[in-house]
């Protein structure tokens, strides 16, 4: 009597149901399945059931079971045996002849096979919709399993926005690093990625697509000269940005703390700058500080060639109804004819907290505004 | 007296209500512009960022081209874009190399500028380098040098972009955009041995000579922007410079808009002029040979490019 003729079976997850283009494969029975055992059998009689023996690497019996199923396939639950072990299983069928007697093949050679958990098998630096900023990015895969099966190769695949396999790495292997540096990716594209590898003892794995895009981040890297072309004369420009502003101050050096900050507590000390600047009708300006000086005083000043000048106080006191001290910024805008004032919000009282204070300047109009940070 | 117009009180004096509009005591604005001078005091400052733009999300990260003051205070008082230390430069180098990204291939810097620094006061510089190919791709970099010691190099990159063929000095350039003609060839020197015993004869190449040389032609006339039109009322005196300028005998770039450049002297064909189809148009022609590698400092100096104090920084 012939037999099936069972093909290879990969290592398997147990545990992991199967998809097909998307959807869990059943059993007859209904239940998802782990894995499909192949097989060809070409004997007299039409095939109505087949039967499943499964022995685990001790020998036991560990699975049996008979399904209806015309298929020369036979899907086996999952759960239906455990991971991290060796089996082997044997496959019959059952058929009927034209007299309708049960016929049953001889058990099928035996196939060995592994199954262990599903291997952490991903991309781990690139997620769902990314956006990379450079041409070439260097992909990270991650590869672990719990029993210890190792990764024999991988392989990156890149996409188009289309779906158009742009490029294919060639199988990697592990020991020169979980990496790959993909290149030439352009400005203002989509593609798709994903990992394929294969575990020693022979387990397809492999990621999933996952989608990113690309966009170039060009910084406004400040140089200290510019560059221009002059097609007319054949050459290139090179013009100087180098802006020096030194100031001077009273002590001289003045008190710095921790080479980050001055201080000019003292009502004798300041810093002033004289030179290399001009600030014409609009700007916008970010004082950091900390609060230390008593109210009423000015803290920062700006003139102009006619003496007008710009300054700020910091003013603290209790605003009925509220019994809280709280503290606002003064801008005056002072013309020597003439004194504009405009007022800060209003913040509770600071002690040695740091503090910013922001003033816009847009032409005749200001805007002041006073936080902690 | 008080009485009362558009529904608020005045003070009525001398016959005048005075105060009688809900903004009338409102602060003046008052405009103020081209400050020069700041000082600050009565507090302890950490930082002091001041920026021509108005949209600018605050908490900077680095100096960029709407930056008017920015003062650290990190053991310095300069409110400037120099990093500390800088203010003590003797001199500025601008060196220039060319970028071949493809190949990965990075030519050695050339000196190209000395900038003396006496005072930072108004300090600026505007510098031309005529000594570039078309359609390359160049690094340029501002070298301080404190003290006889190169500081740290600042590094900015262009890729050029013109039409035409120059041939230009240290002192000149002349143009062409009109019926360029060009044809080069490369020299080396061999010698060909025959033997009796042998079917094929010896190469024997004992000379490093490996240089180009060539011919040009082009129509020679000054462009005017104003009119966008070539000026052959101008053309004569432009050639009669040209001519002058090709038969100097000093070393001038070759460069066509294809790319290709030479560092070269005008030799073997002297220059010449041709009247073409029409009485103004003539065509100059000259042959030149190689005399030097573009990419290599001992060549720029050694043909005058440029001087010994800038050839010290190479």
């Amino acid at each position: 009597m012939s037999k099936p003729i069972v093909s290879r079976v990969h290592p398997f997850d147990s545990t992991w149901p199967i998809l097909e283009q998307g959807s869990l494969i059943t059993t007859p029975a209904g239940e998802s399945v782990s894995v499909i055992f192949n097989y060809i059998y070409q004997g007299t009689f039409q095939q109505f059931q087949n039967e499943i023996r499964i022995y685990n690497s001790q020998g036991a019996l560990v699975y049996q079971r008979k399904y209806d199923n015309m298929r020369h396939q036979y899907l086996l639950p999952i759960y239906a045996i455990l991971n991290g072990d060796t089996y082997t299983a044997q496959i019959r069928v059952f058929g009927k002849l034209e007299n309708n007697s049960q016929q049953v093949s001889d058990w099928s050679d035996i196939v060995q096979f592994k199954t262990f958990a599903r291997p952490i098998f991903e991309i781990n630096n690139i997620h769902q919709d990314q956006q990379i900023a450079n041409s070439n990015f260097t992909v990270s895969v991650f590869y672990s399993q719990a029993q210890g099966e190792m990764l024999k190769d991988f392989s990156i695949y890149l996409y188009d926005k289309g779906m158009q396999l742009i490029h294919n790495s060639g199988r990697l292997s592990p020991s020169g690093g979980m990496l790959y540096t993909i290149t030439s990716l352009l400005d203002n594209e989509g593609y798709y990625i994903k990992a394929n590898g294969e575990t020693v003892s022979g387990m397809i794995i492999e990621t999933g697509l996952i989608r990113f895009s690309v966009e170039y981040i060009n910084p406004p890297q400040y140089i200290l000269f510019e560059l221009t072309n002059h097609p007319d004369d054949g050459a290139v420009g090179i013009r100087s940005n180098i802006i020096i502003i030194d100031g001077i101050s009273n002590p001289s050096p003045p008190i710095y703390i921790d080479n980050n900050e001055v201080d000019l507590t003292d009502p004798t000390y300041w810093v002033r700058w004289e030179k290399g600047f001009s600030f014409k009708d609009s700007f916008l300006m970010q004082i950091d500080m900390r609060s230390t000086f008593g109210s009423g005083k000015t803290f920062f000043q700006m003139w102009d060639d006619n003496n007008n000048s710009i300054y700020l106080q910091r003013w603290e006191g209790v605003y009925p109804p509220l019994p809280t001290i709280r503290n606002f910024i003064r801008l005056y805008s002072d013309n020597n004819v003439v004194r504009y004032v405009t007022c800060s919000n209003v913040i509770t009282r600071l002690n040695t907290l740091k503090s910013r204070v922001t003033v816009k300047k847009d032409k005749y109009l200001y805007e002041v505004k006073y936080s902690r940070r | 007296m008080r009485s009362s117009i558009q529904g608020g009180d005045s003070l009525v004096f001398l016959n005048m209500a005075e105060f009688g509009y809900k903004g009338t005591l409102d602060p003046t604005i008052v405009h103020i512009t081209n400050c020069k001078r700041i000082e600050i005091r009565n507090a302890i400052f950490d930082d002091i960022f001041i920026t021509e733009n108005l949209n600018h999300s605050l908490n900077p990260l680095e100096w960029d081209y709407d930056t008017l003051f920015w003062a650290k205070f990190n053991g310095t008082l300069n409110a400037g874009n120099v990093e500390h230390g800088l203010e003590y430069t003797s001199d500025i180098i601008i060196k220039r190399r060319k970028i071949d990204k493809d190949d990965d291939i990075y030519h050695p810097w050339i000196p190209l500028f000395r900038v003396p620094v006496t005072s930072w006061d108004g300090f600026s510089f505007t510098l031309f380098d005529h000594y570039v190919a078309n359609n390359t791709e160049y690094e340029y970099a501002l070298v301080p040098v404190l003290e006889g010691v190169e500081s740290s190099y600042h590094v900015n990159s262009i890729t050029t972009s013109f039409k035409g063929m120059f041939v230009v000095s240290k002192e000149k350039i002349f143009k062409s955009l009109l019926e360029m003609r060009y044809s080069d060839e490369k020299n080396h020197n061999t010698t060909s041995v025959r033997t009796i015993d042998r079917k094929f004869p010896f190469i024997v190449n004992h000379s490093k000579n490996n240089f180009y040389s060539g011919d040009v032609e082009g129509v020679f006339v000054p462009f005017r922007k104003e009119t966008c039109d070539f000026d052959f009322d101008a053309a004569y005196k432009y050639r009669e410079d040209l001519m002058e300028f090709l038969a100097n005998g000093q070393a001038k770039f070759l460069k066509l808009e294809d790319g290709r450049i030479w560092m070269m002297v005008v030799s073997d064909n002297n220059p010449k002029e041709t009247q073409d189809d029409y009485v103004k148009k003539f065509t100059t022609s000259f042959g030149w040979t190689e005399v030097g590698n573009v990419h290599n400092t001992d060549d720029y100096f050694q043909n005058g490019f440029i001087d010994e104090e800038t050839y010290r920084y190479k």
